[in-house]
């Protein structure tokens, strides 16, 4: 199937996206009680991409902040400062001078936007959300936890070869592999949900 | 020896009809085996002679759906609706090949991304041409840096570097709509709702015409195993031509044998009262079965195929047709004594003025050019000559012995001489009162002229399809855009035109979308423009992100070649718009663009107004136009009846001089009141109901000739009453018909046909004999 194809299907897919009440396995249901769940979770993230038309990796970093009711916001710092306002309906990006453009708007049912909305499960480790649409097994982790996400869906598939998520107390990594060969690599530091109040600024990069 | 040749030729000719009838029991057998029946409403209507290319378009957009079936299974979850739709394709399946899953087709996909790939960077939706014209480079290049180092998949359908802005995959949005696939089906969700679409193809051309519904019970033993298999609540809805057709057949088939085989119970029970001997019962069956196999063969004849509100129509002749033979049976019953065949020779002249004057009548209906009516006139007209040609050739040599004396006939022809007349202040008193109803109810009369009275689809599968064309966001297929150019470049470039004037209309929420081939394949000039707006842009931006980035991101430029309508017409994903594109007819170039979201609180006059600005755009209301040409057709039938009336008067004054009123008030009368009746009764005035006063002037003015010609006969009376009973039941069964235009036709001639029935005797002539003029 082409991409294409798989790109208008995953557009559909991930936006009936079904709220199903998994059973959790014994080891995630451990791994829940594990993690902290903050209303608002804020860090730094260092960022590594391998993407194919790219000699070298492009790494980035910055702070981000995921408030569960909003979105992410994923502020670069290094290499070019940019601020990434990500949520449920779109993907929008706000430069300095406080012009924002929205990359992807859900309201044209794109595939991208639906695509990040995973991501926020990805980055609080949503059991619920995830186990809907792939198979978590648990894998050998240096200390805390480490898993394995496989998608089950064929059309998952062909998006996403592979997801790694690890951490402890939060997420503190997650690794994306591709079908094409791009590779995203996260890893955060700093993890913390302290202040659990979002500032009169933070909502208004969120507006 | 006169008399003796007389009757050889008359035999001969008797013997020559036998013949006949035997050829058509033969057509019969062989057309009732595999029936061309017609059900397509539009298919009584005038066709678009005069203007080839909007015949075009209104053939194309009707023969792109006749045997599509949509089936849509709704869920507030997806694993319920698929779980469901999955299960119904099953069933489906399984219980035979009447229909095909038209299933979703990747290979066909595939086929388009390789057509479409060479000229992406020439295909824009109408805010990416916006805002590319407007773009700020600088912001271009932040943008396609935030994707890069957006969390996530930094490729959309094409990798960062062919297409760093992700134009594609919005164009390829907006062009698949809200329409996805999911477990291999295809798949949307509207307002939190998910739905499953399922598409089959009707395989068979025909339906069986025995009232079964065949499709309707495979749809919902199918409904119900997918019912089962959701273990929660499902939506389902059903919809598609074949359905309508299915259902207009089996209701056509119920109407058909109610009517004729009702009116044939009621015309044996009154011959059997009547004249109770079992001879002229078979002897009148047969006439009639005659006359209605020959009107419908004749019809299949002449047009190819009957269409199913002709027979319904046709199936009322059974209560019309009796006529000849019961005056027959009621002149031998009165005069026993006097032989067949003399009986008969002093009957023809009566006989064949009543077959002229009703065969006229029905043929008048075929003077609108109305495919429809000229076939309910062919099947009459031929129905009613069969019948009185197999009385007349036959009913002498078949009828051994006459009549017995009955008194139910006796008291019927008896009755005549104690009917009132209205005669003096009793008289005046009964017509202005009759004034009065009549006034009061003609103001109350309203005119319809909507094509609904010609449609008769069961209430549900309407709602279910208006269901279907909400979710799904459905075009209408009575209202669109014809445009028309010299070349195909110039027709894509008016399309182009159109698109941007319906803009407004759009952003207003008049509308909620259009489609047209100019979507799918923008013209040559756009293409260039496109092409010329994004290449440097993107160009640009390659190669200053890659000296930002220490890396050569730039492409090696690629021969453009514009897409053509020759080459875009052959892709399997271009079938749902191919209609769209007429080609070159009758020397112009045509195509249609229809409209998404339009109903009936849309201002089509905004959008008429939309096509006077646009050269070469037409706007098309077919709904309208058929109302028109039904409205202009009812006033037309409305003066050819006045003028009717006037031919009668004139033909009724060189027989009866003076009196001659006598004959023509009562069917006047009854005309009118039948009018305010159907006004009383919020009854719509229409096309049909004016027909009906035709047919009512023919049948109605012979009452009236029959009394004045044979004054005082207790024979002609009973043979009236006989006949007007037969009639009105006939007419009474053909306004059950849930056709509003059989059903209003029906209710006029059974208020009219009762009326003259009983207005005729009270205006007949006193007996003594009047002077001739």
């Amino acid at each position: 199937m082409s991409r294409m194809a798989r790109w208008l299907m995953l557009s559909a897919l991930l936006l009936c996206w079904p709220v199903v009440q998994a059973q959790q396995p014994p080891e995630l249901a451990q791994i829940s009680a594990q993690l902290k769940a903050p209303a608002v979770l804020r860090g730094e993230f260092t960022q590594s991409k391998l993407i194919s038309g790219f000699t070298n990796p492009l790494r980035s970093s910055g702070r981000f902040l995921l408030a569960r009711e909003r979105g992410v916001l994923w502020e670069t710092v290094q290499p070019f400062p940019s601020t990434i306002v990500l949520s449920q309906q779109q993907l929008l990006s706000r430069s300095d001078d406080g012009h924002t453009q929205v990359l992807i708007s859900a309201a044209d049912s794109s595939a991208t936007g639906a695509i990040h909305a995973l991501l926020m499960a990805l980055i609080i480790a949503d059991f619920d959300q995830l186990g809907a649409q792939f198979q978590i097994q648990p894998i050998a982790a240096e200390r805390g936890w480490a898993l394995q996400l496989t998608p089950t869906d064929a059309l998952l598939q062909q998006v996403f070869s592979a997801v790694q998520l690890a951490g402890a107390d939060y997420v503190e990594r997650v690794q994306l592999a591709e079908p094409n060969g791009d590779q995203t690599d996260i890893a955060f530091a700093q993890l913390s949900g302290e202040p659990a109040q979002l500032s009169a600024e933070e909502v208004a990069l969120f507006e | 020896m006169n008399e003796r040749s007389r009757h050889r030729r008359w035999q001969a000719l008797a013997l020559l009809w036998l013949l006949a009838v035997l050829a058509l029991g033969w057509q019969q057998l062989n057309f009732w085996r595999s029936p061309a029946l017609d059900s397509d409403v539009l298919a009584l209507l005038p066709g678009e002679g005069s203007d080839p290319l909007l015949a075009a378009a209104t053939e194309r957009i009707g023969a792109s759906a006749t045997r599509q079936v949509v089936v849509l299974i709704g869920a507030a979850d997806w694993p319920t609706a698929s779980r469901a739709a999955l299960r119904h394709q099953q069933a489906v399946k399984t219980s035979g090949d009447d229909l095909q899953l038209q299933g979703f087709e990747a290979q066909a996909l595939n086929q388009a991304v390789e057509y479409y790939r060479a000229q992406r960077g020439a295909l824009l939706t109408a805010q990416q041409r916006q805002s590319l014209a407007e773009a700020d480079p600088e912001r271009l290049l932040q943008q396609a840096l935030a994707r890069l180092y957006a969390p996530g998949p930094s490729s959309g359908l094409l990798s960062w570097r062919e297409d760093p802005l992700d134009l594609w995959s919005s164009w390829w949005q907006q062009r698949s709509g809200a329409l996805g696939s999911r477990d291999g089906l295809v798949a949307l969700t509207v307002d939190g709702r998910h739905w499953a679409v399922l598409r089959y193809e009707y395989q068979q051309s025909a339906f069986r015409f025995d009232g079964s519904r065949h499709l309707q019970q495979q749809l919902e033993s199918a409904a119900a195993a997918a019912r089962e298999a959701a273990g929660a609540p499902i939506t389902l809805l059903q919809g598609g031509v074949p359905l309508h057709a299915e259902a207009a057949a089996a209701r056509a088939s119920w109407e058909v044998n109610t009517i004729g085989l009702g009116s044939l119970a009621a015309v044996v029970l009154l011959v059997w009262l009547a004249f109770g001997r079992l001879r002229p019962l078979l002897l009148v069956a047969l006439s009639l079965g005659i006359g209605v196999a020959a009107g419908a063969a004749v019809t299949a004849l002449v047009f190819g195929q009957v269409h199913l509100l002709t027979l319904v129509f046709g199936a009322s002749l059974v209560g019309v047709a009796e006529d000849y033979g019961i005056h027959y049976y009621a002149s031998r019953q009165q005069s026993p004594q006097t032989a067949p065949p003399a009986m008969m020779r002093r009957l023809i002249p009566a006989l064949a003025l009543a077959l002229i004057t009703s065969a006229l009548a029905y043929l008048a209906l075929g003077l609108a050019p109305f495919p429809g009516l000229r076939q309910m006139a062919v099947f009459s007209a031929a129905g009613l000559s069969a019948a009185f040609i197999t009385v007349v050739l036959w009913f002498p040599w078949l009828d051994r012995s006459p009549p017995r004396e009955r008194r139910l006939a006796k008291l019927i022809a008896a009755s005549l001489q104690h009917w009132p007349r209205i005669t003096g202040r009793r008289g005046a008193l009964l017509l202005g009162s009759l004034l009065i109803i009549s006034v009061g109810g003609l103001l109350q009369l309203r005119v319809d002229d909507s094509l609904r009275s010609l449609r008769s689809s069961p209430a549900e599968l309407l709602a279910s399809e208006a269901a279907i064309a909400k979710v799904l966001g459905l075009p209408s297929p009575a209202q669109f855009f014809l445009v028309q150019a010299d070349d195909p470049q110039e027709l894509l470039q008016r399309e182009e035109a159109l698109a941007e004037a319906l803009q407004p209309l759009i952003a207003g929420g008049e509308l909620s979308g259009y489609r047209a081939v100019s979507q799918w394949l923008p013209s040559i000039a756009r293409q260039q423009a496109d092409g010329a707006l994004t290449a440097p842009l993107e160009a640009q931006l390659r190669e200053r992100a890659g000296a930002l980035l220490g890396e050569d991101l730039t492409l090696p430029g690629a021969e453009a070649t514009a897409l053509l309508p020759a080459d875009w017409q052959m892709l399997d994903i271009a079938a749902p718009m191919r209609p769209l594109w007429l080609g070159e007819v009758a020397g112009v170039n045509g195509s249609v663009v229809m409209l998404e979201g339009i109903d009936s609180q849309s201002d089509l006059a905004a959008l008429a107004a939309v096509a006077e600005a646009v050269p070469g755009a037409r706007w098309v209301d077919r709904s309208a136009q058929i109302s028109s040409l039904l409205g202009h057709y009812r006033q037309m039938m409305g003066a050819l009846l006045l003028l009717g009336y006037v031919a009668v008067a004139v033909a009724l004054q060189l027989r009866f001089g003076r009196s001659a009123w006598r004959a023509l008030l009562p069917t006047a009368l009854a005309g009118v009141l039948s009018l305010a009746l159907l006004g009383w009764l919020g009854e719509p005035l229409q096309l049909f109901s004016v027909l009906a006063q035709l047919l009512l002037l023919g049948i109605g003015v012979d009452y009236g000739i029959f009394l004045f010609e044979h004054r005082q006969d207790p024979a002609s009376w009973l043979a009236i009453n006989v006949g007007a009973a037969s009639t009105l039941l006939a007419f009474g069964l053909l306004s059950l018909s849930a056709t509003p235009a059989l059903h209003s036709f029906g209710l006029s001639l059974l208020f009219g046909i009762a009326l003259v029935w009983l207005l005729s005797p009270c205006f007949r002539p006193r007996p003594e004999p009047l002077e001739e003029t």
